[in-house]
């Protein structure tokens, strides 16, 4: 990782942050960056001597005093608390890729909140779709056999393969049609039913 | 080496640091990360949530190597937070080394 990197992520990660806080976070940063290089480190060293960004971000985040535990704060007698709430930053760290932890990347694209909402509405949306689309993949689905079975009842078979062939095939798109679309239905419901974690 | 051990000791490690003189943000990570195996970056927010709690002041030097380094500074509370904490960490090493003691059956 380079130091750009590297910074351009913490300060992305910081954005619930007021600016002043944010860039004095980032100054303290690019100073260590700064005398690293002076003592002749790389700047994939000191990155990787610094650690993850999410990490050092999340930190930051949990000591924030609006989001801080009541109950951690400074302790009997003045005695700095020295416990740590370890979920925080373990949550954090994942937070990235599992987007159902929310709390710290609230500002980012992608935002939990935002997509239960759209995905609620599509879920929605999914139901009354359902309401035609489901009789209308069995009537297709079904429109099928009742054609091979008039067919085959009245004889048309017989009197006319070409013509029953084309039917059949016909019948059988169908039938595939209405298939796909009823599974097609079922896959979106439950999948915008789990998105919306309704 | 225990994550937990670790993150609880890192102030008392910053504080006794900080005793022995006044040191910018770099000296500090590297000090402590050259003894203890963590993530340097986690020793920033540390500071800043020190100095917000009133243990420490800051101060810009100029330096001859670079753009103006911001040093920390012990507060009298920084001082005496110090002291009590480091007799906490020497009763509780002492009660764990006799509790391990104990297990051996000495």
């Amino acid at each position: 990782m380079t130091k750009t990197e590297f910074l351009q992520q913490l300060y992305n990660l910081l954005g619930v942050l007021p600016a002043d806080e944010r860039d004095d976070i980032i100054a303290d940063f690019e100073e260590h960056f700064s005398v690293g290089a002076s003592e002749g480190k790389s700047e994939e060293q000191i990155c990787s001597e610094l650690g993850d960004p999410k990490s050092c971000a999340a930190q930051y985040l949990r000591d924030e005093p609006k989001n801080a535990d009541v109950s951690f704060g400074a302790g009997q007698n003045g005695n700095p608390r020295y416990e740590t709430k370890y979920s925080d930053v373990i949550g954090a760290s994942r937070g990235a890729t599992n987007t159902r932890d929310g709390g710290y990347y609230g500002t980012e694209k992608g935002d939990p909140r935002r997509n239960h909402v759209l995905w609620s509405i599509l879920f929605f949306v999914g139901v009354f779709a359902a309401i035609g689309a489901y009789p209308s993949s069995i009537a297709m689905m079904i429109s099928f056999f009742v054609c091979v079975i008039f067919a085959g009842v009245t004889g048309a078979i017989a009197a006319s393969p070409a013509a029953f062939g084309f039917i059949f095939s016909v019948g059988l798109m169908l039938f595939a049609a209405g298939l796909f679309l009823f599974l097609f239905m079922t896959w979106f419901l439950k999948l915008s039913w789990r998105k919306a974690d309704l | 080496m225990n994550t937990q051990f670790k993150k609880g000791v890192l102030e008392l490690c910053v504080l006794s640091l900080l005793k022995q003189g006044d040191k910018y943000g770099y000296e500090l990570a590297d000090t402590v990360g050259k003894q203890i195996d963590i993530s340097e970056g986690t020793i920033y927010p540390l500071l800043k949530r020190l100095r917000a709690e009133g243990y420490f002041e800051v101060y810009l030097r100029e330096s001859t190597s670079g753009p103006a380094r911001k040093y920390y500074r012990l507060t009298q509370k920084g001082y005496d937070t110090q002291r009590l904490l480091e007799n906490e960490w020497k009763d509780f090493t002492k009660s764990v080394s006799t509790l391990l003691g104990g297990e051996n059956g000495d």
